[in-house]
């Protein structure tokens, strides 16, 4: 076989499900105790483990060719990349919300304060708007935010909405729905188009 | 260090500067690159550092506007960085060729400044160099560009390199009416097949995703085109696949394909480009080495309505791979002159340097 792709996959709340999506079709990745790289059982895959927020930037480098990642993080990023595949695990929404019973941001007037994680996403979402926006970043446990009165709207990513109501808050709307991708470096993938084809077949394989 | 000077040697972010071997490096190969161009009949051209914004500004997409640098003038006139030689050289082009004999080739090698994002290891500063072709309309002028940039690619002597051969009238054929050209472009940009599908259908997405080798695109391109069916596109849509597998099979004629490859998914990112599109990718950049392609309408926006078609590289990205970049760095070190004072090391180093030494006096 000829050399292995190089693929990143997020350490956090995805890695899981990419090493069971991965292993499920016959390319079984273990790691070694610490080791943050390894090769799949049958040499196809070179596998980095990296910080979610980080693996944009191994990708983009062409560090990494290939990346296993959700579109929130690869918006972030601000970077673009060759969408190669949707996976079926990891979808979520990213949603403004607020405490129960508050006007929605176009009925509420004036600039909005939003408390979030996902800077650009929000930006650009309240511009295309043309609602005026001030935005509040912060690195995580966002739904304080309305509770302690630093912001009276958030945007995160919400998957069962259960830690919105334990705080007090509700989905104002949605911004936008999040699938988890295979992605590539677009050079890389000129590079090695073949190799990412026969990967994404193995990859959208049932078992 | 005293604060005083950590305060001085400070650099902003995104500025470069490189000195001796690799800098020695870099020249080897620009002049390198200067010599093949002057070798086809090409002529030097400089471009002003700076210009009016406004020129340009309908000619930039959303992405081009946000990455330049601009700023305003003592009279308040809003100024902009040369961010593409291209679209400089097409005013100057287009402003000193109206009387001219054409066709003219032209060659150029300078920086351009383009933002970056923070954690981008590269500079804001690109170094390009490249070469137009213009007022020679056709196949012929299609065939010296590619030709021009294959062999370059070759003397290079690069790893695994691929060009990958697009056409912006492919694209420019398959859109429908109500289609959104810029959205339509920035979904093939990165291939994003679900997206292209709810824009204009999984058949035409089918055909602009096509990659693969000239055997396979002569093979496929007229079923892909069958599954398409009926449409009012179809004629414009046929001429141009064909257009663009008459001017890849002469390529074939003259040159092995192995290390080049249809793709209908390159459409040139430009605006500009309106006929066939090229990029080349080298293992170990991160990003396409060079682009190009023909685009007949850009200098008729400055006053000269005539055709061009050329490429540019991206010199900075091609250096650390070059083969022929590192020879030229280690094949000549630098002597030091014998004698036993001034003169005796000066007449020392006269003899040797007309035997091609590189010798320096102490």
């Amino acid at each position: 076989m000829s050399k292995p792709l190089t693929i990143a996959i997020p350490k956090g709340r995805l890695l899981d499900s990419v090493v069971e999506h991965i292993s499920a079709r016959g390319m079984d990745i273990s790691f070694g105790s610490r080791k943050l790289s390894a090769v799949d059982s049958t040499g196809r895959l070179e596998v980095y483990k990296v910080k979610n927020h980080d693996l944009p930037t191994y990708v983009h480098h062409g560090i990494a060719g290939l990346g296993i990642v959700g579109d929130d993080t690869v918006a972030e990023s601000g970077h673009s990349f060759t969408r190669v595949l949707t996976l079926p695990f990891g979808e979520t929404r990213l949603c403004i919300a607020a405490q129960e019973g508050s006007l929605t941001p176009e009925k509420r007037g004036g600039t909005v304060t939003v408390a979030t994680s996902y800077v650009r996403m929000t930006r650009d979402w309240f511009h295309r708007r043309g609602i005026p926006v001030k935005i509040i970043r912060l690195g995580g446990s966002v739904e304080l935010a309305p509770v302690l009165g630093l912001a009276p709207y958030i945007v995160d990513l919400v998957e069962t909405g259960s830690t919105l109501v334990a705080n007090g808050l509700e989905i104002i709307t949605d911004l936008a729905d999040i699938k988890v991708r295979l992605i590539a470096n677009p050079a890389y993938f000129k590079l090695h188009y073949r190799e990412i084809a026969e990967l994404a077949d193995i990859m959208t394989r049932e078992t | 260090m005293s604060p005083d000077n950590r305060q001085r040697l400070r650099t902003p972010q995104g500025t470069e500067s490189f000195f001796l071997e690799e800098a020695y490096r870099h020249r080897q190969l620009l002049r390198m690159t200067e010599d093949h161009f002057a070798s086809w009949g090409y002529l030097p051209v400089l471009t002003p550092v700076f210009d009016y914004y406004e020129t340009y500004r309908p000619l930039l997409d959303h992405s081009q506007v946000e990455r330049s640098y601009r700023f305003p003038d003592r009279e308040g006139e809003l100024l902009m960085l040369r961010s593409d030689i291209t679209l400089f050289l097409a005013k100057q082009m287009g402003l000193s060729l109206k009387d001219a004999p054409l066709p003219r080739r032209v060659y150029y090698a300078d920086s351009i400044i383009r933002h970056q994002e923070e954690e981008d290891i590269s500079s804001d500063e690109f170094f390009q160099s490249g070469a137009e072709l213009i007022g020679m309309k056709g196949r012929d002028g299609d065939l010296e560009i590619l030709m021009l940039l294959h062999d370059l690619l070759d003397a290079m002597r690069l790893p695994s390199w691929r060009m990958h051969i697009g056409s912006r009238s492919i694209l420019d054929a398959i859109m429908d009416a109500e289609a959104d050209p810029a959205e339509l472009g920035d979904l093939l940009e990165i291939r994003d097949r679900e997206g292209m599908n709810r824009l204009i259908g999984e058949e035409r997405a089918n055909l602009l995703l096509f990659i693969g080798t000239l055997d396979e695109f002569t093979e496929l391109s007229s079923e892909l085109i069958g599954a398409i069916g009926k449409s009012s596109a179809l004629p414009a849509l046929t001429a141009a696949v064909e257009d663009l597998k008459s001017l890849t099979s002469e390529l074939s004629a003259t040159v092995s394909m192995e290390n080049i490859r249809i793709d209908l998914s390159e459409h040139g990112g430009q605006p500009y480009y309106t006929g066939f599109t090229v990029r080349a990718y080298v293992d170990g950049a991160n990003s396409a080495i060079a682009s190009g392609g023909r685009y007949d309408k850009l200098l008729g926006s400055f006053g000269s309505p005539s055709p061009a078609v050329g490429f540019s590289l991206m010199m900075r990205k091609i250096e650390p791979l070059s083969e022929f970049a590192a020879d030229a760095a280690d094949e000549s070190p630098v002597k030091i002159a014998g004698g036993n004072n001034f003169a005796g090391r000066y007449r020392d180093a006269a003899q040797r340097r007309k035997n091609g030494e590189r010798v320096a006096i102490s």
